[in-house]
């Protein structure tokens, strides 16, 4: 029991014992309930010494369901002001050398 | 004329079940059965493959950013894809297995109890702690023990729940399923103390039949458990790993 208090995972909800209502919110390891470990053995946990930017890996008794498509939306990163300002003077600058044929 | 209607035949039988399984097709590319499952997880996979064929014309696999979460995508799935080939072969626990499960646990099992408990949760560097466990021995009821924090000024929060024995912590679980009605303990919290005073525990027994299906998943899972995480270790073991740069000296 004790090694499976070091698994660490945030898996999908599981079907828990009779009359127990789902607990609201994933508690700290050392104040899990059998609730809790049933919940990440049997729908999938994570290995533990897996590092965390590797994402988990599951071995769960039933696979969560193929084909599920979720998509979301982050913010997409843009050239800062400054960036576009200096790249437009970078151009203004080779046109006007190309023109004028300095030879700076 | 019959060899007419038998290819109409043919045609409509064609229609109506596609022999390779395809669902749909998005702009020519097929959508087959094992890719989703029901209407709605097709309608999903349709959108998906859409963004997917704008995402290719838009030249976006190989855009480095892209191309990396790609390979770190199917790095994850190969990872995952041996894991479970290393767990597949658990098979189901034995019956002795579950039958030892369940009498190794009664507190969860057959003298499974609902617990009504008032708690109050005394946080981390509280200089009273230690007099704090002296005081629960004399004090009559919980209410006791928050007055006397109280008159310290000491910072508590207080709480009531109804819990069935299965989502109380594992680590309370063997003394609260001792205590009587009206007694008092401290448990160790990750972030201080615990004061619990058991108002009431409602016996639920369950018995070995209805405990048997949830133990079987359960001690299959665990195993699958054990020997993902054998497998693993297994591998660090035989494989050669350097660590370069900042992580030599570890």
């Amino acid at each position: 029991m004790k090694t499976l208090l070091l698994v660490a995972a945030l898996m999908q909800p599981v079907a828990p014992l009779p009359q127990s209502p789902a607990p609201l919110a994933s508690p700290p390891a050392a104040l899990y309930s059998f609730n809790d470990v049933y919940r990440l053995t049997v729908n999938g946990a994570a290995m533990a010494d897996f590092p965390a930017a590797a994402g988990p890996l599951r071995v769960a008794v039933t696979p969560p369901p193929h084909g599920a498509a979720g998509f979301s939306i982050h913010d997409v990163q843009e050239p800062g002001r400054w960036l576009l300002v200096f790249a437009g003077l970078a151009a203004a600058f080779w046109v006007a050398r190309r023109r004028l044929d300095y030879s700076f | 004329m019959r060899l007419f209607l038998a290819l109409l035949l043919l045609l409509a039988a064609c229609q109506q079940a596609d022999p390779h399984g395809v669902l749909a097709k998005v702009n020519g590319a097929e959508i087959l059965a094992d890719q989703a499952s029901g209407h709605q997880g097709l309608e999903h996979i349709i959108d998906r493959e859409l963004l997917v064929q704008k995402a290719l014309e838009a030249g976006l696999d190989r855009d480095p950013l892209v191309a990396q979460s790609l390979e770190n995508a199917r790095r994850q799935i190969l990872a995952q894809a041996w894991l479970e080939r290393s767990a597949a072969g658990s098979g189901k626990p034995q019956p002795e297995e579950v039958r030892s499960f369940y009498a190794d646990n009664p507190a969860l099992f057959s003298e499974r109890r609902i617990y009504r408990l008032s708690e109050l949760t005394v946080p981390a560097g509280s200089e009273l702690l230690d007099v704090l466990r002296g005081q629960v021995l004399v004090a009559r009821d919980i209410d006791e023990v928050a007055a006397w924090l109280r008159q310290r000024n000491a910072t508590f929060r207080p709480a009531s729940s109804v819990l069935p024995a299965e989502q109380l912590p594992l680590s309370y679980l063997p003394r609260l399923a001792r205590m009587q009605p009206g007694e008092i303990a401290v448990f160790d919290a990750p972030n201080g103390v615990t004061v619990v005073q058991l108002l009431e525990a409602q016996e639920a027994p369950l018995s070995e039949r209805e405990a048997a299906p949830m133990i079987e998943t359960f001690l299959s899972g665990r195993r699958r458990l054990e020997l993902a995480a054998a497998e693993v270790k297994r591998l660090r073991e035989v494989a050669r790993i350097e660590y370069v740069g900042d992580f030599k000296a570890r």
